[in-house]
């Protein structure tokens, strides 16, 4: 295989796995509360910003910015849950309501993050030993390799939650059939609350990991994100866990293979290509079977 | 615990799903609901449940309000039931369905044996790793049965339980429904064939025979 293409494959999964984890929190909350969250970007971003103070401006690992944006956005997430959630979930349009409702909250991250650290890109400096790793001919950037690692770690760690504990598969109930999780005795909006604290703090995480990957980013970036999520999320099935992952790969393979063989420009326009096609063959997405719905 | 209701009326719009119904339904009885499509049976079950709130009436489970809670209250007070068209969680084994029950201060294992026991009952324990989508619809409406049974609640609510089932799940079905009966659970049942809630009833040990129609009735809709 030529070196360009194995690199190409190389970066594809590299992205794959983290465009998988921005996909995973959305869809959960998506699927489980009906909630369109507009501001995952946002949240992403703020988490790459946790990043940004912990390693460039205060020196540490970005490691350590992990369990910081965890919590930073576990905590946003928890006061925005716990001030519009009941209202939300009880709207008429819960849809309509969210997704208006989370523009709002996208809006105001990213004016926060403008007014903390101004327009200019910023980026994650930090110098890991060895800065870089030789495999098969090929260099790759430890910051890459520490990143991919993570979500190698907490996308099964992700996966054993939702499939293995109780709680995991209350969740993906929630999202299979509200009504008769509430007869049963679940408190499904302490769930909610609960699963879109830590959807939230993972999106911080999944920031981190990502200013780890690319180079650099604005208070502007994280509507990019958003709909990476969002494409990556439909692509696999909304509400659908294993859909996310497979939606993040082919995301990723896409946009760099299209890279590789076309160029820059094409590689994004390809992976909306995939997405119109999947959605118009396949509505229900890869692995979606439509039953978040009641 | 008997399950009162006074007085109760909803509607959606214009339409008139409950007008004024008053009903009891005491330990050890079961009540029969029945009524044409579109009659208000269902919305009946769904204010009780807390999936409605009624306009204007009182429900009282035991002497104590539970009017307008919210359903997963209502069924931790004590209430069960089933839905018209069976609610499971397709994507989780027969067995999985049963266990998101969420926890009563009782080890994780003791849930687990009465989840084995109560597919046993039910018949469908020979299923329990397959995925509640795989089952039929008369079998999804066994596996809410199930659902019931390790809930132990004291009052439950039938929609139409027998509806479109094959006749040897219909016993199964109808089995545990006396079984129940015998326990002093009341029972509350919608159904078309008027037969049932009597035969029930006269199986019942604790009042033989006893049969009583609703006070007021659901309001008849375009008939
Ligand atoms: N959620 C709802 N929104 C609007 N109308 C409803 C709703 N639920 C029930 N209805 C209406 O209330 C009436 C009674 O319905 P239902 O209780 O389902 O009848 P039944 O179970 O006796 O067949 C019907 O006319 C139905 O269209
Ligand atoms: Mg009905």
């Amino acid at each position: 295989m030529p070196p360009l293409m194995t690199g190409a494959i190389v970066n594809a999964v590299a992205l794959g796995i983290l465009y998988g984890l921005l996909g995973l929190s959305l869809t959960i909350i998506y699927g489980a509360m009906r909630i369109a969250n507009l501001a995952h970007g946002e949240m992403v971003l703020a988490g790459s910003y946790v990043a940004y103070v912990v390693t460039t401006q205060l020196g540490y690992s970005p490691l350590a910015a992990i369990p910081v944006a965890f919590t930073l956005l576990f905590l946003l997430a928890f006061a925005l849950f716990a001030v519009a959630g009941r209202r939300l979930q009880t709207a008429r349009d819960p849809e309509m309501a969210s997704f208006l409702f989370f523009y709002g909250v996208s809006l105001m991250v990213g004016s926060g993050l403008l007014f903390l650290f101004d327009a200019d890109a910023r980026s994650v400096i930090f110098q890991f030993q060895p800065i870089s790793y030789r495999v098969l001919g090929l260099v790759i950037p430890k910051a890459r390799a520490v990143a991919v690692g993570v979500a190698l770690v907490l996308v099964p760690a992700l996966f054993l939650f939702l499939y293995r504990t109780t709680p995991g598969k209350a969740l993906r109930a929630a999202v299979m059939n509200r009504d008769a999780l509430r007869i049963v005795g679940v408190d499904v909006e302490r769930l909610s609350l609960v699963a879109f604290s830590v959807s939230a703090g993972i999106a911080g995480v999944t920031g981190v990991l990502l200013a780890l990957v690319f180079p650099a980013f604005t208070p502007f970036s994280g509507l990019d994100y958003t709909i990476t999520g969002f494409v990556v999320i439909v692509l696999g099935g909304l509400g659908s866990p294993l859909g996310a992952l497979l939606g993040g790969m082919l995301f990723a393979f896409s946009e760099q293979l299209t890279t590789l063989w076309i160029g820059q420009s094409a590689g994004v326009l390809a992976g909306f290509l995939i997405l119109v096609l999947v959605v118009a063959i396949r509505p229900a997405g890869l692995i979606g079977q439509a039953e978040w719905k009641s | 615990m008997s399950l009162q209701i006074s007085n109760l009326s909803k509607s959606y719009g214009r339409v008139r799903a409950l007008n004024d119904v008053s009903l009891a339904v005491n330990p050890g009885e079961v009540l029969g609901i029945m009524g044409v499509n579109g009659a208000g049976k269902s919305t009946l079950l769904n204010c009780i449940c807390g999936f409605a709130t009624p306009d204007a009436g009182a429900i009282e489970l035991g002497g104590r309000g539970i009017c307008g809670q919210r359903p997963d209250h209502v069924s931790r007070a004590g209430v069960g039931r089933t839905f018209q068209v069976p609610r499971s969680f397709r994507s989780l084994t027969v067995l999985e369905n049963l266990l998101v029950v969420p926890a009563r201060g009782e080890p994780s294992g003791i849930l687990f044996d009465r989840a084995h026991h109560a597919l046993e009952k039910v018949k469908l324990a020979t299923l329990a790793n397959n995925y509640a989508g795989e089952l039929s619809g008369g079998q999804q409406k066994l596996l809410e049965l199930a659902r019931i049974l390790i809930l132990e609640p004291q009052v439950v609510l039938f929609d139409e339980p027998l509806a479109g089932m094959h006749s040897d799940l219909c016993r199964v079905s109808l089995d545990e429904v006396a079984e129940m009966l015998s326990r002093s659970v009341a029972v509350m049942l919608v159904c078309h064939d008027p037969g049932i809630p009597y035969r029930l009833a006269c199986r019942g040990p604790k009042r033989p025979g006893r049969h009583r129609g609703p006070s007021g009735r659901p309001a008849l809709i375009g008939g």
